[in-house]
């Protein structure tokens, strides 16, 4: 890439490729669509203050801010939520469905799923669902301050556990 | 690392996910085969991981909420000149966030703009250090700026069902506009080039661009490529650009 950086790359660009894939990252981890938004924008807002010196690897980059970020928004908001008390079992941005009989039952696999995200330890959860978003172990790595080698390991106990909590069977799997 | 003349030696649970996940060296990776090869334990677990990982992005995704159509909301990062920053010279960018107005409740310091300057850095040493660009609004919903150097970029990230209408005008500044005189969901404003990022639309949107005559030539660019360059001569001259192969 010749002379600049960021006068071939821009934000508005950057945003309209990456922000449904941080969004779905950040709702994961959060479990909470408000925050994720927030977790997104705060990433974006990191971006235009500090960009990274090489354009390349923006993306890793973005996913990098948004662990950091969804990881200290989680922890302040587990201290709000442990005080007010975690009874309100809000539903991340329950989407009208024309079938209520789906609708509860979309609601249902969705508390499911996040009561068991919740479970793990937060690094392990940003390792697996980095994962999921097809990142190699180095880049998950350095997006939770670890080596790449114990990535495989977080994230095998990771998916041990969700298997457990979720109750996967053989019949599952 | 299992040792591979370790017989009793099973693979690690970590190793099985590097293995599944294609994260193992050449030699590491020849050596869990040779185990796996007579261990039908370990075929077996690797199995069992690949069938976890599998069912469990099944259930993420079927758990996914839908992502809202918000936009971009980040406002004004003034320019910092500090030598650490690797960015060296600054050239604002200014965005057009179109819908801003809805957005949702935003944290305080999140500045809720339909119109925000974000302050990228060039670093090429051929470039001047690129002034501020100062975005206006201009007469009903148009973005007016006076443009870096003598050539000039329009563009669009991949072609479009659109046309912009290029015409030349006296003066020195650079205004776009929408075809019903509205605003332009997703320009974005460089110092020597507009992009228009959301091209999209069924209907064909236009867009109307007017350059000052103190421009040597305007390139048209689509998804990275040139398509033509105008050299305009006279106030008053218009040229209509189909941005799409519809068109
Ligand atoms: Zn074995």
């Amino acid at each position: 890439m010749s002379g600049s950086l960021f006068d071939r790359t821009l934000l508005g660009a950057l945003y309209q490729q990456h922000h449904e894939e941080l969004f779905r990252y950040a709702a994961r981890f959060t479990g909470d669509a408000d925050l994720a938004e927030d977790v997104v924008q705060e990433a974006f807002l990191r971006l235009s203050e500090r960009p990274p010196a090489q354009t390349e690897a923006i993306r890793a980059w973005l996913f990098r801010a948004a662990t950091t970020i969804a990881i200290d928004t989680h922890r302040t908001r587990r201290r709000r939520t442990a005080l007010a008390e975690a009874g309100a079992d809000r539903l991340p941005m329950a989407e009208q469905g024309p079938d209520p009989a789906r609708s509860a039952e979309r609601a249902d696999l969705r508390r499911r799923v996040r009561t068991a995200l919740e479970q793990l330890d937060a690094r392990d959860r940003a390792v697996l669902l980095m994962r999921e978003e097809g990142f190699a172990h180095r880049e998950i790595a350095e997006a939770v301050g670890t080596t790449t080698k114990s990535v495989g390991t977080m994230i095998a106990r990771a998916l041990g556990k969700l298997a457990r909590h979720l109750e996967l069977t053989e019949s599952d799997v | 690392m299992m040792n591979e003349s370790n017989e009793l030696t099973h693979i690690d649970a970590g190793d099985l996910v590097r293995l599944i996940d294609g994260e193992l060296s050449l030699d590491d990776r020849a050596a869990l085969d040779s185990h796996l090869s007579r261990c039908r334990d370990c075929v077996a677990r690797r199995e069992a991981v690949r069938g976890q990982a599998s069912a469990i992005r099944e259930l993420l995704r079927s758990a996914d909420v839908t992502p809202p159509a918000t936009p971009l909301r980040v406002a004004v990062a003034p320019v910092k000149t500090s030598a650490a920053v690797r960015w060296r010279a600054a050239a604002v960018v200014a965005l057009v966030v179109a819908g801003a107005v809805a957005a949702p409740p935003v944290r305080a310091w999140i500045a809720n703009v339909a119109r925000a300057a974000w302050s990228s850095v060039t670093g090429g040493k051929n470039r001047p250090v690129s002034q501020f660009v100062p975005v206006e609004p201009g007469e009903a919903g148009a973005v007016s700026f006076v443009p870096v150097g003598s050539t000039f970029t329009i563009s669009v990230p991949a072609p479009a069902p659109a046309r912009v209408i290029v015409e030349a005008v006296e003066g020195n500044r650079v205004s776009v506009i929408g075809s019903r005189g509205q605003p332009v969901p997703g320009l974005v404003v460089l110092p020597s080039e507009v992009r228009f990022t959301q091209p999209s639309g069924g209907s064909g949107p236009d867009y109307f661009v007017r350059v000052p005559l103190t421009l040597q030539s305007i390139n048209i660019v689509i998804g990275g490529r040139s398509l033509q360059t105008l050299r305009p001569v006279t106030a008053g001259e218009r040229w209509t650009v189909p941005l799409g192969p519809d068109r």
